[in-house]
């Protein structure tokens, strides 16, 4: 059965086995220390974050720190009594809120029609939306400083909602461009020749079919608005303060109260890691504008 | 009634409601993107324009007609006195070095987690690596301001105890490089999480076959996967550059621009041109050769990689 | 159950001078009750024309009526039809039972228990009452089949219209679902357009089959009258499996002159041809016979490949006598013993064979059929020639 070319070579593969299989252990020694080494890097600052929203005051920063202490939710209760702080808190949760539900109800039916009718010059259309991305906030939000401030809009929620807005709408429209071009386009035309109305069409059948994109561009949409600064640092001083300029505002006029600083950041990363943890499947299809749709 | 689109309603004597209603369905399309393209016009041209006239005049007056005309002098404020040029540099900078390692690394981390066997432990590292995405730039600049302290931080302290070598002072002596360092912190699950999804794509009968052809490891990434893969590294790639671009946050919670103007970004410059300086035609000037600049590259970008393979 | 009547419908996409014609200036009377299937290759317009009476697409130029009423002005919701689509095309995100009550919600004004019967009987009818809380996700390509034609049943229209339905499943449920449709279709009696380009489905399925191509008609009529009295050459090589075979030559002194072969015109063949000089010989793979001796009118020919499909065997020969290595199909038994590069002669009848002008691809001349094939095919081929018109 064996001729002598065949033995030969069995021996080689033979050899190359056994060469093979201290490689592929290597590479995954390799593999998990890298892993693990880039998992330190990630948890280290969050690990540090926590921990010193749980110190009690003065020892939030001592150094040799303290590996072991009894946590205290001191900072968190000081906070929670700190009406600045949950004024802001507040605002943001508001006017993200809002500025996501507009987004959506401006964005989603915009991005159908792109996805379902000929449009002419679509591409440019779509790169013209995408520039709305391009544009620097600095940029855009000094005539908007200018304008809200003719209009009484300075300071106010409503103007603060519209700049959120303005950020997310070209993710909007593209992503849910994306997700519409999977919907076939065979499930509207079922639901007219049932009865439907276009817009029913819309509404009953492809909305729900698209569920998890809307969910998913809602989220990261929150996100990209809930950790903007520079629209709440130039558009509001009082009444419509967000989370992120007060966090900001630790590092100005307030004295540096360490353990309180850190867990009002705490207080604005965890909800946004349950989001992104809730939407994972679909963030990379969010993130890439739709573009990475599989996963 | 002879018009030359379709009536959704049988009859067409109808209560007033029930026009509406047709005139709501037969015209879907354009109230469905009217509100988009209204808010697109006003947050796209409306700037633009609006920039171009600060830039312009003297002083932004109530009536935009009486306010007086100056030319370019405040473009040669700007890029005089006002350091555009070196904030620019600075921004290039920034751009770029964070853009390459956060893509290199963002990669990289992608195709060791693809390569992990077990599943639990795959998408526990898929979870466990996009985390940092959930910080404010302005949080994690307070963060770093705290960690990275010459006298209370504890990473230079840490840098000590454990190493021979003394810590760099992070804010003061390489203020550039702690900038950098920090959004590929903050990003870095950006690049890693896109083109995870897109290494996760790309079919396995392809990888087979190239091993099957005796391609070693790096050949195959460079000749097959990473080709296969270029729609996504493109916009991956596209997306974050964009972003950069964008950086307030991260620089203005931790540095404020400085030491001096170390770290003065243009988007830094403009905002310091405009509320501390409170020269808006200069921080106007600023705005609209950066707005062009930006979109210029961007446009660049695209004109030459294309959105081929991206759309159709 | 209504009538559907075609007049001059033209279907053009994009416009100026880019503009492509899908239905070319089509005209046709489907009758109440009768089951039509609309065959042609892709880009024949088929699918245009059906979705033009679905109101999913509205005519560049002329009349669409349902009944007695014109409803060019009308949307889809108007129109009472049902549609099955290729892809189904179920909601996703509703159970089967809400699919089904979909329409019926949208266009009656039936109560929440009247359509919750209504769907129950028809969801028996269709051996699908055990489904009806699945979501169309959880059941397979046949049984999504069913519910997608149950979706239209239910909602009792004037009229089916099923956009190739069974080309997404696998080859046995296709012929059984084929028989389906056809038992529901004579049981319901509603007027019934049907679009494929499947062979079987177009000879098996209707009362009538409207062959497209281009967008234009190119025959209207029973599938047996297509099959043996092709109105033209395209027809001919349409209609039927494996296809025709066609041999373009010249007629000279009564003889067909083709490349490899000549062919003595029988009387009747050259009444037809009259003076006509550039005319092309069509004869199916069935007509003809291989032998070893040689025949009247046969020629020579060598085997090039054998295709055993049991029963029969498809055997692609070669004429001898040819400048050019094109082949052609012979049926021929499958027990006949046949190896590839043997030598034998191909004989077509005379009274089997179609000839066609080659310029214009005109029949000029039909095949001869038995008596009672001729009786049987006079009666609907009038039928089929005034709808043609």
């Amino acid at each position: 059965m064996a001729s002598e070319n065949q033995s030969q070579s069995s021996v080689d593969t033979g050899s190359q086995r056994l060469d093979k299989d201290t490689r592929e252990t290597l590479v995954g020694v390799a593999r998990h220390g890298l892993l693990l080494a880039w998992s330190f890097v990630v948890l280290f600052p969050l690990y540090w974050l926590a921990s010193m929203s749980l110190k009690p005051p003065g020892s939030a920063n001592s150094l040799p720190p303290d590996w072991l202490f009894l946590p205290t939710v001191y900072n968190y209760i000081r906070l929670a009594q700190d009406g600045a702080f949950l004024a802001a808190f507040a605002n943001s949760v508001v006017m993200v809120s809002a500025s996501v539900v507009l987004v959506l109800l401006i964005g989603v039916p915009a991005a159908y029609v792109l996805s379902r009718y000929d449009i002419p010059m679509e591409r440019d259309v779509l790169v013209w939306i995408l520039s709305s991305r391009m544009l620097p906030p600095i940029a855009v939000v000094i005539p908007f400083f200018v304008i809200f401030r003719e209009l009484n809009l300075f300071d106010s929620r409503i103007g603060m909602v519209f700049m959120y807005v303005s950020i997310n709408l070209s993710l909007v429209v593209w992503v849910m461009k994306a997700f519409f071009d999977g919907i076939p386009e065979t499930l509207e035309e079922a639901a007219r020749v049932d009865g439907a109305t276009r817009f029913q069409g819309f509404r009953k059948v492809v909305l729900p079919a698209a569920k998890p994109g809307i969910f998913s561009v809602a989220i990261i949409s929150f996100i990209f608005a809930w950790i903007e600064l520079l629209f709440g640092l130039v558009l509001t001083n009082f009444k419509a303060v967000p989370v992120t300029l007060f966090v900001y505002s630790f590092i100005g006029s307030r004295s540096i109260e360490w353990g309180m600083l850190a867990a009002a950041s705490m207080a604005m990363i965890l909800p946004v890691v349950v989001f992104l943890v809730a939407v994972n499947k679909y963030l990379a299809a969010g993130l890439s504008f739709g573009v990475v749709i599989k996963e | 009634m002879s018009t030359q689109t379709q009536t959704e309603t049988t009859t067409t004597s109808e209560t007033g409601l029930a026009r509406l209603r047709a005139l709501w369905n037969d015209y879907l399309p354009y109230w469905f993107v009217a509100p988009m393209v209204l808010v697109m016009v006003l947050i796209t041209f409306f700037p633009g324009a609006y920039d171009l006239y600060l830039s312009v005049i003297e002083e932004p007056t109530f009536d935009v007609f009486a306010a007086e005309f100056v030319g370019l002098s405040n473009y040669a404020t700007a890029f005089g006195r006002g350091g555009a040029l070196h904030s620019f540099i600075i921004t290039v900078t920034v751009v770029v070095s964070a853009l390459a390692l956060e893509s290199v690394l963002g990669f990289g981390l992608a195709a060791l987690v693809a390569g992990v066997e077990s599943e639990r432990l795959q998408s526990f590292y898929r979870v466990l690596f996009i985390v940092p995405m959930a910080v404010a730039p302005v949080s994690l600049a307070t963060i770093g301001r705290i960690m990275l302290n010459s006298e209370i931080g504890v990473i230079p302290y840490l840098i000590e105890a454990t190493t021979p070598f003394a810590a760099p002072a992070f804010l003061s002596e390489i203020p550039l490089l702690t900038v950098v360092l920090l959004d590929t912190w903050n990003w870095t699950p950006f690049m890693f999480i896109i083109f995870y999804a897109g290494l996760s794509s790309v079919p396995d009968t392809l990888i087979e076959a190239s091993k099957v052809d005796g391609a070693p490891l790096w050949r195959r990434y460079l000749h097959v996967i990473i080709p296969y893969m270029k729609p996504v590294v493109f916009v991956a790639t596209l997306i974050r550059m964009i972003d950069l671009f964008r950086t307030f946050g991260v620089v203005y919670g931790l540095t404020q621009g400085g030491p001096g103007t170390a770290t003065q970004l243009v988007s830094i410059n403009i905002y310091e041109q405009m509320f501390i300086n409170n020269s808006p035609g200069v921080a106007a000037a600023i705005a609209v050769v950066y707005l062009v600049f930006v979109v210029a590259i961007a446009n660049i970008v695209i004109a030459k990689v294309g959105f081929e393979g991206v759309w159709d | 159950m209504a009538s559907i009547t075609l007049d001059d419908v033209t279907k053009e996409f994009g416009d100026g001078g880019d503009a492509v014609v899908a239905v070319d200036d089509v005209s046709l009377d489907i009758e109440d009750g009768e089951f039509v299937v609309f065959v042609g290759p892709s880009g024949s317009g088929k699918s245009t024309l059906m979705r033009m009476v679905a109101g999913l697409e509205t005519q560049t130029d002329g009349d669409v009526y349902i009944g007695d009423q014109i409803v060019n002005q009308l949307g889809p919701r108007a129109r009472d039809i049902a549609m099955v689509f290729q892809n189904y095309a179920l909601y996703p995100n509703m159970t089967v039972e809400e699919n089904m009550s979909f329409g019926l919600k949208m266009s009656t004004e039936l109560s929440a228990d009247e359509i919750e019967a209504t769907v129950t009987e028809t969801a028996e009818m269709m051996g699908i009452e055990s489904l009806l809380d699945n979501t169309p996700g959880e059941l397979s390509g046949g049984q999504q089949q069913r519910v997608a034609l149950g979706r239209a049943i239910v909602r009792d229209p004037n009229v089916f219209l099923m956009d190739e339905p069974l080309s997404n499943l696998d080859a046995k449920l296709r012929t059984t679902m084929r028989t389906e449709i056809n038992r529901l279709q004579s049981d319901l009696g509603v007027t019934t357009l049907y679009v494929t380009h499947d062979q079987t489905e177009a000879m098996t399925m209707g009362d009538r089959l409207v062959v497209l191509n281009y967008g234009e008609l190119q025959q209207v009529g029973t599938p047996l009258a297509c099959f043996y009295r092709p109105a033209n050459r395209f027809v001919a090589g349409f209609i039927g499996s494996p296809s025709m075979n066609f041999f373009e030559g010249e007629v000279a002194d009564g003889t067909l002159v083709a490349d490899g072969f000549e062919y003595d015109l029988s009387e009747r063949m050259r009444a037809n041809v009259g003076d006509r000089t550039a005319v092309t010989l069509g004869a199916r793979p069935e007509d003809y016979t291989l032998s070893e001796a040689p025949t009247d009118n046969g020629f020579e020919v060598v085997v090039d490949v054998v295709e055993p499909m049991g029963s029969v065997s498809y055997v692609y020969v070669r004429s001898v006598a040819a400048s050019h290595d094109e082949t052609f199909v012979v049926e021929v038994d499958g027990q006949q013993p046949i190896s590839e590069g043997e030598q034998l002669h191909a004989h077509a009848p005379a009274t089997d064979v179609h000839l066609f002008d080659t310029q214009t691809g005109e029949t000029i001349h039909q095949r001869e059929l038995t008596d009672d094939a001729e009786n049987a095919l006079s009666q609907p081929l009038e039928n089929a020639t005034a709808g043609a018109d």
